[in-house]
């Protein structure tokens, strides 16, 4: 991006001893190796990013996938991803905007449920398909472990209706 | 590029540029790349991010102002007029190279 008349530019090769900072996205810590890199005359520079949405799936996966807590950049960055305003975000993840608001500029602490919550509720919202067969794999595994030890006698099932709304439950007193 | 003489291209409509930045920004293989332009990334402004870009670029926008072309880089200069995903205002600057095949993004908070 020319804002000046110089007319020639120097280009370099991020690697992986000089990896290029990818503050851009949002977190502070995300490296890119293998883009090129470009310094103009005056000082601007400009990185080359092909297929930018691609890179910015792969490391929302990664984060849904970490085995570490979310920090409020990352949270960040997944609901941006999502394309969903804070406001919006907040209230399909069940938190109160200020909460977020707090939680996204690591103000407040994310809780352990909430943290999970929104890992499950990334991987459906973004239809991530590496997200969507890790997600089914868990659940074939809960549900596999539950098939092998059948009840000799099946519990009942009661389905109540209070103000037209069903809830399923298991029947006091089997 | 520096290119004194020739006749200046048409600016692409607000349909093609879409188009030409939405490739790039899809595009899911090298081959895909390989057939778009290269998209470059320069200046953002405190406070904005890559997805708020990506955001601005994929929804509704329309040209801030009529785009200019720069005699010296023989490139047209798109200035688009977007939100954020918090939506916010953002102004999206794109020169386009045809030359080179790239076109270089700058985003900015809107001016005044």
């Amino acid at each position: 991006m020319h804002e000046c008349s110089s007319t020639t530019r120097q280009e370099s090769m991020a690697t992986q001893e000089k990896p290029y900072h990818y503050v851009e996205s949002g977190l502070p810590n995300v490296y890119l190796v293998g883009v090129r890199q470009f310094r103009c005359e005056c000082g601007e520079k400009a990185v080359e990013i092909p297929a930018i949405k691609q890179l910015m799936s792969l490391i929302a996966r990664h984060l849904t996938m970490k085995k570490e807590s979310l920090s409020g950049v990352e949270i960040k960055f997944l609901r941006k991803q999502l394309g969903q305003r804070a406001v919006d975000f907040a209230a399909n993840i069940k938190l109160q905007p200020e909460t977020l608001s707090r939680i996204e500029n690591g103000k407040q602490k994310l809780g352990e449920k909430t943290d999970i919550y929104i890992r499950i509720y990334y991987a459906f919202e973004s239809k991530d398909p590496v997200l969507m067969d890790t997600l089914k794999t868990a659940l074939d595994r809960v549900l596999s472990t539950r098939r092998a030890k059948p009840p000799k006698k099946l519990p009942k099932t009661v389905a109540t209706i209070d103000r037209n709304e069903w809830a399923l439950g298991a029947a006091a007193g089997r | 590029m520096v290119q004194e003489r020739g006749v200046v291209p048409r600016p692409l409509t607000e349909e093609e540029l879409r188009k030409l930045v939405l490739d790039a920004m899809n595009a899911s293989s090298y081959a895909e790349t390989l057939e778009t332009y290269h998209a470059l990334y320069g200046h953002i402004d405190r406070g904005i991010t890559h997805g708020d870009v990506i955001h601005g670029l994929e929804h509704s926008w329309r040209f801030e102002r009529q785009p200019q072309f720069n005699h010296e880089h023989w490139q047209w200069k798109y200035y688009v007029a977007t939100e954020t995903v918090d939506g916010d205002a953002i102004t999206i600057v794109i020169a386009v190279d045809s030359w080179r095949r790239e076109f270089v993004v700058v985003t900015r908070w809107p001016e005044g």
